[in-house]
């Protein structure tokens, strides 16, 4: 007896089947994942001009409601929407503001009488992106910065934008990510792009207590060793190690991680010689990667963090467009209920 | 609610279901003051106050609800005794066992003589007062079980409280034993479950919420049966969740131990895959496992070795406007349960004498209690029921002060028209 | 009505550039066409006038003025300009109308640099504007009846046709 199907993507697309809240990557289409990516081709042209900025969302207020701590992805955001000529506010909410008393339903209802038009979320609760635009602000775009476990859908884009860029395809391509998948909602998100965008094989490296129980019912397949693991792989995407796993039984020690893990020269030569390494960073070397390989050749990272800002613009942009056609749509529906009321 | 003091009541052509005698037929039952005097033939010279049309319906035996939660003492903007009782009686409860874990917590008599005195004087519903197994439910030191048991509880139990470790398990049942008042246990190990606010399989991998692995209950399950052999204390299993748990429970009684166990119903109806889309109103405590747990759950019903109560919990709205993980637990069952039961019937989840015995015999039985029953001499705790109505809960025609009933709005089975409790009508459908 | 075809058409605005634009000035110029039908334009006339100067394309997609209104347009392709600073630029459209078109495509090329000069091309004037904005060069001018519009397929053949909404 379920209470309702829910699809994960059905609160992200309007009625014309067009993005106004950017959640996660499950259930997208390939077309919408495309048309993504074909967006922010777009804007790295823009990018490299003199004058970087489009006057596409003039006019808008983007807050950046950060109730986790991040420099790094809340400053692309907050450039994102400045090339988009959009007003940002930046709230970084501590979450023992939160638990003072105001409860997260509040703070944002206080903050959408502010006429705010998108909120760019992080929070440290799986589902409170989804949370905030299917309850307590649906008619204000939601970009999800990052939610607990669940998902970091612009951070997976952004790869996927990197690997179009360097590999062409994703037909034939298989991909290994490396890490601690079991706290990575960036693996997660990955993990779906990749599947939806054509993908031939995607694996998961790493110890057993890092790795979900039933991750295969993603479609991915699990591998502890890291010889048998990266056998014929042309991307690997390399995940940071937090320290706070050694304290929960997770890890024994950094030491051991990286011996085992660690991708150094050695082990990356038991990829494909043209594969890419990834990292959605920041990166500890020395940890799961060793300098050697992040500064080398078949490094793409600081690929990945310049293509951060177009991708960025494209789903703010996007979201805000499938928004605003909504609203058109719900006043033409509305105008028209009143025009049928009149008497003839 | 007005009681009703009529003396002499006849409940004409319904059918009349009573597992514990066998009973399946069309019967007139006939009551006076709070008996049964006579089933079938109408006694010489009996005088009827009022009339139950209960043609074409199911005459059953009062509901018995192991598990509810009331909100009080403690918890208003929740619920009250005589919201939550009377929700209750509107679904064919007579009988309910009244949740610990109010504010304060119901680990001293004053406390029990509170909650049995408000049910009183709301009338709708006879409530037994289950009693904290430790201090405060803190899991640390005994509560005083003596004086729980004298002022009226039927049972002892933690809840979803963790205690301390084993050896504080064991004195409490070494001492409960003593005491002679049996323990009710809803299994669980604290650390397996760490964080984890759902089942933990590949729905709560997809979600990035941390899981309660199966494990959780089995390991718990399994130290809590070696230890109840140990001290001999009268046990029950409240609100298992997983297929597995049940089996060792079913192999425990084969080799002689004599325990017994529950299911909350909404894990006969509700699967973690549920969850999908965060949906807040599913999160609860015990966790919904998959599916083949659910089939195993529903098995056990139909076997007669599990009876079924509500694990009523009502909230707020604020309670379930957060994201998940951040949510209270708890679903208000109550408003439904009638209709929800007869709804599994309907759909073939379970038979509808299994469903019957689930909710009458069986938890009489654990109670130890002469009720459950309808048989010429017993309490006149009675429900009639139309198993082949449809009824739609609506928002606003809600009993409890909880708003999370996920049911609301939609057409189920089984519109109760009248319950009995002690000869009294607590509800009577217009 | 018969539509004048477009080889008479860029043939004409050809002509006309001549007059307009110096020998050397032509010779220089950057040809620019708004996607779509502007650019198979301006790659047609850029043939027509034999330039060796780079062919560039403008996608207007973020510049236009009815995002409230419509939104992003599903397909955006990038615009691909050499450098044009201090240069004398031709912008090229198909059809000119309302002029926000063109508003939206000055707007955009101001963003890339400073230019010297912008003639603008149009190979069909249906007047119709909303704007002050009128081409310096034109291949035709084109009077409309209600609820008709101008559709132009290409690259090759470039075609146009006269279509009636509904």
């Amino acid at each position: 007896m379920t209470s309702k199907s829910a699809s994960p993507s059905a609160v992200q697309l309007n009625e014309q089947g067009r993005l106004k809240h950017f959640l996660t990557t499950e259930g997208l289409s390939r077309e919408i994942l495309t048309e993504i990516l074909d967006t922010a081709d777009s804007f790295i042209s823009t990018q490299e001009r003199s004058v970087k900025t489009v006057p596409l969302l003039r006019g808008k207020t983007v807050v950046n409601l950060f109730f986790e701590n991040s420099t790094r992805t809340r400053s692309t955001f907050e450039l994102a929407a400045k090339r988009l000529s959009a007003d940002i506010l930046n709230l970084d909410i501590a979450r023992s503001a939160t638990s003072k008393g105001e409860t997260l339903m509040d703070t944002l209802w206080n903050l959408q009488s502010m006429y705010s038009d998108m909120f760019v979320v992080r929070h440290a609760d799986s589902g409170a992106a989804h949370f905030i635009a299917e309850h307590v602000t649906p008619n204000v775009a939601v970009i999800n910065a990052g939610d607990g476990r669940h998902a970091h859908p612009t951070q997976a884009m952004l790869d996927m934008l990197t690997i179009r860029r360097e590999k062409g395809q994703f037909e034939n391509l298989t991909v290994a990510i490396i890490g601690d998948i079991l706290h990575s909602r960036v693996a997660r998100s990955q993990i779906y792009a990749l599947k939806t965008l054509g993908a031939a094989e995607v694996r998961v490296i790493g110890p057993n207590t890092l790795l979900p129980n039933d991750i295969e019912a993603l479609g991915v397949k699990p591998y502890n060793n890291m010889k048998q693991g990266l056998k014929g792989v042309d991307v690997i995407v390399t995940l940071r190690l937090q320290k706070e796993r050694m304290q929960n039984a997770l890890l024994p020690s950094e030491s051991e991680f990286y011996r085992m893990y660690g991708l150094n020269t050695d082990k990356l030569a038991y990829a494909n010689p043209d594969a890419i390494v990834m990292h959605p960073g920041p990166i500890n070397r020395g940890v799961e990667i060793e300098s050697a390989v992040a500064d080398g050749p078949q490094s793409v990272i600081l690929k990945q963090v310049s293509n951060g800002i177009p991708l960025r613009m494209a789903v703010m942009a996007m979201a805000m467009s499938g928004q605003t056609q909504e609203q058109q749509a719900q006043e033409q529906q509305a105008q028209d209920e009143q025009n049928s009321g009149e008497p003839a | 609610m007005k009681l009703h003091p009529q003396h002499r009541i006849q409940i004409l052509g319904g059918t009349v279901i009573d597992p514990q005698s066998g009973l399946h037929a069309v019967k007139d039952v006939f009551i006076e003051n709070d008996t049964i005097v006579a089933i079938g033939t109408k006694p010489q010279d009996f005088q009827v106050e009022k009339t139950i049309d209960a043609s074409g319906q199911l005459v059953l035996p009062g509901f018995i609800d192991l598990c509810a939660f009331l909100a009080e003492p403690g918890f208003a903007q929740k619920g009250s005794i005589a919201s939550e009782t009377r929700a209750a009686a509107h679904n064919g409860i007579t009988t309910l066992c009244c949740a610990p874990d109010t504010k304060p917590v119901i680990d001293s008599s004053a406390v029990a003589n509170l909650i049995k005195d408000r049910a009183q004087q709301a009338g709708n519903v006879r409530v037994l007062p289950l009693g904290a197994l430790s201090a405060g439910l803190e899991g640390e030191q005994l509560s005083n079980m003596n004086g729980l048991k004298e002022a009226g509880c039927v049972a002892l139990t933690n809840m979803d409280a963790p205690m301390r470790d084993s050896r504080v398990v064991m004195q409490c049942y070494h001492y409960a034993a003593g005491v002679g008042v049996p323990v009710m246990i809803t299994p669980l190990d604290k650390a397996l479950a760490d964080v984890g606010c759902m089942h933990q399989g590949p729905t709560s991998t997809k979600l990035g919420l941390a899981g309660i692995p199966e494990s959780a209950e089995t390991v718990a399950l399994a130290q809590h049966l070696l230890l109840i052999e140990q001290t001999g204390v009268k046990a029950h299993f409240n609100r298992i969740s997983s297929g597995r748990a049940l089996a060792m429970i079913t192999d425990a009684k084969a080799k002689g131990l004599n325990v017994t166990a529950d299911v909350a119903l909404g894990n006969l109806c509700f699967i973690d895959e549920d969850i999908l889309g965060f949906d807040s109103a599913m999160h609860v405590v015990p966790p919904y496992r998959s599916e083949a747990d659910r089939q195993a759950l529903l098995a056990g019903v139909n076997a007669g070795e599990l009876a079924i109560c509500s694990n009523h919990r009502p909230h707020e709205i604020a309670a379930k406007m957060a994201p998940f993980a951040a949510s209270e637990a708890g679903i208000s069952v109550l408003d439904s349960f009638a209709a929800v039961l007869m709804n599994l019937v309907k759909r073939g989840d379970l038979t509808l004498e299994a469903a019957v015995k689930a909710v009458t015999q069986t938890p009489a039985a654990i109670l130890d209690r002469e009720l459950g029953s309808l048989r010429v001499g017993a309490l006149a705790d009675v429900v009639v029921i139309s198993a082949e109505q449809d009824v739609v809960v609506e928002k606003a025609a809600l009993q409890s002060k909880g708003t999370n009933n996920p049911w609301i709005g939609q057409a189920l089975n089984g519109k109760v028209s009248a319950t009995l409790c002690a000869g009294h009508v607590v509800f009577e459908a217009e | 009505m018969s539509l004048p075809q477009p080889q008479q058409l860029i043939a004409t605005m050809a002509n006309n550039l001549q007059s307009l634009l110096s020998p050397s000035e032509l010779q220089q110029a950057i040809v620019v066409g708004i996607h779509t039908g502007g650019a198979w334009v301006a790659q047609a006339l850029h043939e027509q006038l034999a330039l060796t100067t780079e062919l560039g394309s403008l996608d207007i997609s973020f510049y236009r003025d009815d995002f409230t209104q419509h939104g992003l347009h599903p397909e955006v392709k990038s615009s691909n300009l050499p450098d044009i600073e201090d240069q004398i630029l031709i912008l090229v459209d198909d059809v000119i109308m309302s002029g926000r078109t063109i508003r939206a495509a000055m707007n955009e090329l101001f963003d890339f640099g400073r230019p010297q000069r912008v003639v603008l091309a149009a190979m069909l004037d249906v007047g119709q504007r909303d704007l002050p904005i009128q081409p310096d060069v034109c291949g035709s001018k084109l009077d409309l009846a209600e609820g008709q519009r101008v559709k132009i397929s290409g690259p090759t053949p470039l075609t146009c046709n006269l279509v009636t909404l509904d």
